[in-house]
């Protein structure tokens, strides 16, 4: 009985798909980029809230350098990025990012990012 | 007295202020990202003790990583990865470095025999100093 039960229990939560479901749900999980304007504004965004950067006029032609901010910022930022994307830069990748057109260039080519 | 010819590659230093840690060193994110997980573990069970004692701790580190690339001279940071830069203690509290990994592979290419490292700190900063010997 209880074999049954358990049974039954994974036939109600399994999905059920029509024929061309499937197909739409592959679609969206691979067309889904985020724009370039999104990606940038967000960045601009995180690194704007940043506190060495509050005041200043952030843009994303901007080297981290120019922002004045240092390796520490930098991992802090970096984080900040991460946490706002839902991804995970893999650590040489974080060690080549060194201002915001590479970070906007990062998010744009990962497309795990939402 | 010895004749032995030492050849220094780079001598880097850094200073941080303490504080700067306070909010970061609560992300495991961060951490992972900056530090081994021997480093966070005795910041860990620093922190137990005394918060002040713990971030001193993980600013003398950063410190200590970041001089460490800098006496290394130019070279990109991607092959010198922070996690690969373990600052590690002698039995009598010295700091010594510990390079792994891509680290390691670096200073064998560039044939690196000795690494001194100094760690200070005073309230609200730590500072290191580090110098490089090549053969």
């Amino acid at each position: 009985m209880l074999s049954r039960s358990f049974k039954s229990l994974v036939q109600i939560q399994r999905p059920v798909l029509m024929a061309g479901q499937s197909s739409m749900i592959r679609s969206f999980s691979s067309d889904h980029r985020l724009s370039e304007k999104e990606v940038t504004d967000r960045i601009l965004e995180v690194i704007s809230k940043y506190d060495k950067c509050a005041g200043k006029s952030v843009s994303p032609s901007d080297t981290f350098k120019e922002l004045e901010l240092d390796s520490l910022d930098s991992a802090d930022i970096l984080v900040a990025v991460e946490e706002e994307f839902g991804i995970e830069i893999p650590d040489e990748e974080v060690d080549r990012i060194t201002s915001v057109k590479d970070t906007i260039s990062y998010i744009r080519k990962t497309p795990t990012a939402k | 007295m010895s004749n032995r010819c030492i050849k220094i590659l780079g001598i880097g230093n850094d200073i941080v202020k303490i504080s700067r840690f306070t909010v970061n060193s609560e992300n495991e994110r961060f951490l992972k990202r900056a530090f081994h997980p021997v480093e966070i573990e005795k910041f860990k069970e620093l922190k137990l003790q005394s918060q002040q004692n713990a971030l001193q701790y993980l600013a003398g580190r950063w410190a200590a990583k970041e001089s460490v690339y800098k006496a290394f001279k130019g070279i990109e940071r991607a092959k010198l990865n922070f996690q690969n830069i373990r600052i590690l203690s002698n039995s009598d509290g010295s700091p010594y470095v510990d390079l792994i990994e891509n680290s390691l592979d670096l200073s064998k290419q560039l044939n690196v025999t000795d690494i001194h490292i100094s760690i200070s700190h005073d309230t609200d900063y730590a500072i290191a100093n580090k110098s490089i010997s090549i053969s």
